[in-house]
């Protein structure tokens, strides 16, 4: 059950970025411009994901370009710059969720799948929705889990990060990263069974 | 691996185990069935979960994001001293937003920054109120925004003058009677010159062509940008400094 690495926006244009991100980090506004320009889907994707929220994400996103050139000074070039940004991006992102589940301001999810229908089993669920049914589903119902287990589920299973990546990015251990990924999987099977079964 | 084991490791993926324990899972698999059917069950709900990575978030990408970015960057660019006007500051980038509005915003900058260069190129400040208003404000009990120092003053100070402002004569006038630091007229000035450097990537290549000599004197930095904290910090150390050699009578509260 090794998984695929999803297609989709973790693999940013690294050799065009490459250029503006020396240039943009070296101060040069234009070119930070460019930066911004060329990486903002890829952060916008990863906020969206963990905060469900199109205001709320933008305002992440926004915030983590700023703190990009603020500390731009600080950036360790032998590190990829998308992991350096989605260090900050999903910093921030937690502290909201975590802000916003105090003030129970939280997106949830309507809590069940039952709306999906009945299918028969794992096989006609899979015909019978499409992807982007399927894909609004699991990220409604991740939108229930802890704030951690969360950030976790959304990085690992869906950026396609991988668990010493993830552990990196929020500064746990790998075994701590695993322990999250099995809760949060646990908790999407059993809302998933209804309709898979 | 017993059942109990294999139902926690079920969850984890085979790049997420070592190799031995994905061997025991595998051997536990096989020669039990009621596991097996339950992995079957988690494999489908992941399968769900990578069709849901593959196929990304729902909305679309953020527009006007690397505007505001920029424009927040231009606002956090000014000065530390400013900090209670960067909020009015943004909201006034945000309401011009964009495109010609912006173009004439920064045309206005730049008549303004002109006309103040060339108050400053003429070597004179006015001054003409600048004594009524230091009293005004002494007699108010108010830290004076402008510090002036009279004829005689200046007769007394005149050997110290160089050593206590070499090279300040941008900011610092010394203009027959009166040696005038307004800090006012400094902080526009700085404020100015760097919000119009800010702007300049910011403006449109048709703008550049329709204006060549501003977009000359915009892209080209003409001198330093000054930094303003340290300027500011110099400006208080030079009024204590001729505050303190003062006679007691003249020094400014």
């Amino acid at each position: 059950m090794e998984r695929e690495k999803p297609e989709q926006s973790t693999d940013p244009p690294q050799q065009l970025a490459a250029e503006f991100v020396g240039r943009g980090l070296g101060g040069d506004l234009p070119a930070f411009r460019t930066l911004v320009d060329t990486f903002q889907k890829y952060a916008y994707a990863l906020a969206f994901r963990i905060l469900g929220e199109e205001e709320e994400s933008k305002d992440a996103v926004q915030e983590a370009f700023i703190r990009v050139w603020q500390h731009r000074g600080k950036y360790d070039p032998k590190v990829r710059f998308t992991t350096w940004l989605y260090t900050i991006v999903t910093h921030l992102c937690y502290d909201k969720l975590r802000g916003m589940r105090r003030r129970n301001t939280v997106p949830f999810g309507d809590g069940e799948a039952s709306h999906c229908g009945d299918a028969s089993s794992g096989d006609d669920a899979e015909r019978l929705y499409s992807n982007k049914e399927i894909a609004a589903l699991v990220n409604r119902l991740s939108r229930q889990l802890p704030p951690k287990q969360r950030v976790v589920f959304v990085l690992r299973d869906l950026q396609g990060l991988s668990v010493r990546e993830v552990a990196g990015i929020l500064r746990i251990s790998e075994s701590s990263v695993k322990a999250n990924l099995v809760y949060a999987r646990k908790f999407l099977r059993s809302k998933l069974d209804p309709i898979l079964m | 691996m017993n059942c109990s084991t294999f139902r926690e490791t079920m969850y984890l993926r085979e790049d997420e185990v070592s190799p031995a324990e994905w061997t025991d899972f595998q051997r536990h698999r096989i020669t039990c069935e009621r596991c097996a059917a339950e992995y079957r069950r988690v494999e489908r709900a992941l399968r769900f979960v990578d069709l849901a990575a593959a196929e990304g978030p729902l909305p679309g990408e953020p527009h006007g994001l690397g505007d505001a970015v920029v424009s927040r960057i231009v606002a956090e660019r000014l000065p530390r001293s400013f900090s209670a006007a960067k909020p009015a500051f943004q909201a006034l980038l945000d309401w011009l937003g964009m495109g010609w509005v912006r173009v004439s915003l920064a045309t206005a900058l730049v008549l303004i920054w002109g006309s103040i260069a060339a108050e400053y190129s003429s070597g004179y400040l006015r001054i003409v109120t600048l004594e009524s208003e230091l009293t005004n404000e002494s007699a108010a009990g108010t830290t004076p925004d402008i510090r002036t120092f009279t004829r005689s003053d200046l007769s007394e100070l005149s050997s110290l003058l160089p050593t206590i402002i070499p090279g300040k004569d941008a900011f610092f006038q010394v203009s027959g009677d009166w040696i005038v630091i307004n800090k006012a007229s400094m902080e526009r000035f700085i404020l100015l010159y760097n919000d119009l450097q800010a702007l300049a990537p910011l403006l449109p290549p048709e703008f550049r062509a329709a204006h060549p000599e501003l977009w000359k004197l915009l892209s080209q930095k003409q001198k330093t940008p000054p930094d303003m904290e340290t300027l500011l910090r110099e400006r208080q150390s030079l009024i204590r400094e001729l505050n303190d050699l003062l006679p007691q009578e003249r020094k400014t509260p």
